[in-house]
């Protein structure tokens, strides 16, 4: 009984592992971070699939990692919340509307010419939307997660390095990695000889 | 050129993109356009266009068209499940050993760190955004600099009121209620956008 309702709920979660993923892929627009508020949105708060940590490490994770940002966040959070299964039918998902729509302009629309305003200006409102949850996001995840020095100097200066000086997001998080690992065997040692 | 062949090369390309869409498209150009010679770069330029002028990620959407250039429907498809191969044997074995040595020192001590860096890309990640929607000069180190140095060739700063409403209204509503489906926020706002950004 409990093996079979537990096999029910993990059906459940793929299917909506799959129609979470379809959906941000089909309407998110302008690169890989739009996926972020909108995980957070449906994953976080409306499917309770995550916590607003798991989210955070899921990013550093699979950015430091090659691949498509959209598709390694698909894998990741697929696996955290429903095994192998969960993150392949979370990748399908994903990948579905894009490889759906693409195909269709090659076969149908080979000469068309989408530079209309109509179509700009309906890629520039999303992007807009965008901006703005974007920013609501790193708001939410800024409260959660600068709760001292460490974090907060952290946090400044792979935000500088990225704008200012064009640093890739790669090394942006080998650093961090670096910086927390040091950090944390530093007062694991300092715990240690207090104790001895 | 074969199915399989180009399986194989879409896998070189997902082992190969570190850091997102556009370092695809560099090596996109490199090898398919100057390389391989499967596009010209005419047709290269067009594929960009409609691969950003589509929704999705924008390294899926090259994959597909060029696959299907070179070998139809079924060559499109392939070269997009070559692309994320890679990456389903790298996720999954990261997820699973983060997720088996949650509690160990050097797990704890990544995530400490690299949570804050990764905060600060997500930062800087609103202001790519807002440079291509709300602010019609990008706001870069360079258009800075340039309008700092009162460099002849430097281009006015300004803002896009319209994009600039629909950012501000899309976050209070986001922030507001938490539950409110966000693809709702993304689809209305290209609607208004579709209808009054001209």
């Amino acid at each position: 009984m409990d093996k079979d309702t537990a096999a029910v709920s993990k059906f459940a979660k793929c299917r909506m592992l799959f129609w979470g993923f379809f959906k941000i892929a089909a309407l998110v627009v302008g690169g890989g971070y739009a996926i972020v508020p909108a995980a957070e949105n449906e994953f976080i708060h409306r499917k309770k699939l995550l916590t607003e940590d798991e989210l955070l490490d899921m990013m550093a994770i699979i950015q430091s990692l090659p691949g498509i940002i959209a598709g390694n966040a698909a894998l990741y959070i697929g696996y955290r919340a429903a095994g192998v299964w969960g993150a392949l039918t979370a990748l399908l998902g994903v990948a579905t509307p894009s490889t759906l729509i693409i195909l269709l302009i090659a076969i149908f629309l080979r000469n068309i010419d989408l530079n209309i305003p109509t179509v700009q200006g309906a890629f520039m409102g999303a992007q807009a939307a965008i901006t703005g949850l974007i920013a609501v996001t790193a708001i939410r995840m800024c409260r959660k997660t600068v709760q001292n020095s460490f974090t907060l100097i952290t946090a400044v200066a792979a935000a500088t390095a990225t704008i200012i000086f064009k640093v890739s997001p790669v090394w942006v998080i080998i650093a961090g990695a670096v910086l927390g690992i040091t950090s944390q065997f530093a007062s694991a040692a300092k715990k240690g000889e207090k104790e001895s | 050129m074969s199915l399989f062949s180009i399986y194989l090369l879409f896998i070189k390309y997902g082992l190969l993109s570190f850091g997102g869409g556009y370092v695809l498209v560099m090596l996109f150009i490199h090898d398919l356009v100057e390389k391989y010679k499967l596009l010209t770069s005419s047709e290269f330029g067009n594929l960009l266009a409609i691969a950003q002028m589509t929704p999705g990620p924008i390294g899926i959407n090259t994959a597909t068209y060029v696959g299907y250039q070179t070998n139809g429907i079924l060559g499109g498809i392939t070269a997009t499940i070559g692309l994320l191969t890679p990456a389903i044997f790298l996720v999954l074995t990261a997820a699973f050993f983060f997720q088996k040595w949650e509690n160990s020192n050097v797990v704890k001590g990544l995530l400490y760190g690299m949570r804050p860096a990764t905060l600060g890309l997500i930062i800087s990640a609103v202001l790519i955004f807002a440079n291509i929607s709300i602010f019609p000069t990008p706001v870069t180190v360079d258009t800075v600099k340039a309008h700092l140095l009162n460099d002849p060739a430097a281009q006015a700063f300004s803002i896009r009121l319209i994009p600039l409403a629909l950012a501000i209204i899309s976050a209070l509503i986001m922030a507001k209620f938490k539950k409110v489906n966000i693809i709702y926020i993304i689809a209305g706002s290209a609607l208004l956008g579709a209808l009054f950004i001209r």
